[in-house]
């Protein structure tokens, strides 16, 4: 049982990525929000089902609408490590962790997708960001310090959000959910 | 659009997924490696080619197009604001515009292959290739792909229920709280709909052995009569780029 509840939470976390990461498109909320399902299921599930949905959720977007969301696949397998092995640490019930994990991923995040970026896209997203890409280039010789810069105030506001997104929905789960492994552990250690 | 396009000709079609995704990840490897300009000029050049040949035409066209845009974006950014210019006409750079290109045909480099592997490719055998690797893999991608339609669907539902509600999103503070409203509900529907999916999972006796074998060994080879050609190729081809940038 437990090896198929882990493949459907896997396939329901790809799908929150997915449907999240297209309504703040559709709205117009200058965040990202698409990892609300990695830190989900690597709050539930542990470290590295988190990891693996992240990724997979990354390759299957690149599947089937842009190919070139495929490399940041990795930054995304980090964030569910993250979060996981933080959810094991402290638990993701009270307000002070999501604070804790929104500040580490906003400089984790960028630090794993900055190479990527401006490896395959020069530092630019086609989005906002590169304004303020834009002024840091020109202010300063370093191309790489500018792109990482750039995208630590975009990751921070959405990490900070969507772990605290994440910890309502954790809180306001049934006792039954509780007996998933990470979640177990963390309470026992709590 | 659809992802997949049929075509009965071309020795690409023919090609089992499995050479097919071997000869992508090779030709890829050696892109990746390939950081000087004429090199990239060559080797774009190469893909095109090969791209062309393989089955891709005015479909492969329109699929690059947002990207030729993006790309000639990027090109036009580092030659303006890019830091390591020494040459200058004005406001344009030369090194500036040598890194944007070489960056934008990398990147279109990159499009093109995967546009003309996702071409070629059935969902069914991208899922065959997935669970050569893990079973488990490939069942993850397919559920992925049923469950998506639904969870759009739920979101439409909780969207109209809550707009005849009064909600709206205008502002940013609106658009957060919108986002959360319509969001948090489409989790927790989708978190027990996915303890109803391992239980038919567990129905079907899943894992227990019961997935029936439908991948032929011809599909999920990649060494057969019709790929070697393209195989020898994309290995050379890799070889030849990872020596380049080495050296």
């Amino acid at each position: 049982m437990d090896r198929r509840l882990t493949i459907a939470f896997i396939v329901i976390g790809i799908g929150i990525n997915i449907v999240g990461g297209t309504l703040a498109s559709a709205i117009k909320i200058p965040l990202f929000l698409d990892t609300i399902g990695t830190m989900l299921v690597a709050v539930l599930l542990g470290p590295w089902i988190g990891a693996l949905t992240g990724l997979l959720s990354n390759v299957f977007q690149g599947i089937v609408t842009s190919p070139t969301t495929i490399p940041f696949g990795i930054v995304n397998a980090a964030i569910g490590l993250i979060v996981g092995y933080i959810a094991l640490w402290r638990g993701f019930e009270d307000y002070i962790t999501p604070l804790i994990v929104g500040v580490i991923l906003a400089i984790v995040a960028p630090v794993i997708g900055t190479p990527i970026a401006v490896y395959v896209f020069g530092g630019l997203t086609g989005g906002g960001v590169d304004i303020l890409y834009g002024i840091l280039l020109g202010s300063s010789d370093r191309i790489f310090a500018s792109a990482f810069l750039a995208r630590i105030p975009t990751n921070l506001a959405d990490k900070v959000l969507s772990a605290y997104l994440v910890m309502f929905v954790i809180r306001s789960l049934p006792p039954q959910w509780k007996r998933m492994r990470a979640f177990k552990v963390a309470s026992q250690k709590s | 659009m659809p992802l997949y396009v049929a075509k009965e000709k071309g020795f690409w079609y023919q090609t089992p997924v499995k050479a097919k995704f071997f000869v992508f990840s090779m030709l890829l490897l050696g892109l990746l490696f390939s950081a000087q300009f004429n090199v990239l000029m060559a080797n774009v050049a190469f893909i095109l080619l090969f791209s062309v040949s393989a089955g891709g035409g005015i479909i492969l066209i329109k699929r690059c197009k947002p990207f030729v845009f993006f790309a000639l974006f990027i090109i036009a950014f580092h030659t303006v604001l890019n830091p390591a210019s020494v040459t200058w006409w004005g406001w344009l750079g030369w090194e500036g515009f040598i890194y944007g290109s070489v960056v934008g045909l990398r990147l279109l480099g990159i499009v093109l292959l995967t546009q003309i592997f996702l071409m070629s490719t059935t969902f069914k055998e991208v899922i065959l290739l997935f669970s050569s690797w893990n079973k488990d893999l490939g069942v993850i991608m397919l559920m992925v792909l049923g469950i998506l339609p639904v969870l759009y669907q739920e979101l439409n539902n909780t969207s109209q229920a809550q707009q005849s509600r009064g909600l709206h999103w205008k502002g940013l503070r609106s658009k957060i709280k919108a986002y959360l409203v319509m969001l948090i509900p489409v989790i927790i529907k989708s978190l027990y709909r996915a303890q109803g999916m391992a239980y038919l999972l567990y129905l079907r006796n899943y894992g227990e052995d019961g997935i029936r074998q439908v991948a032929t060994e011809e599909l999920l080879s990649t060494w057969t009569k019709g790929s070697r050609l393209p195989v020898v190729f994309s290995i050379l081809f890799c070889i030849g780029n990872i020596t380049g940038f080495i050296l």
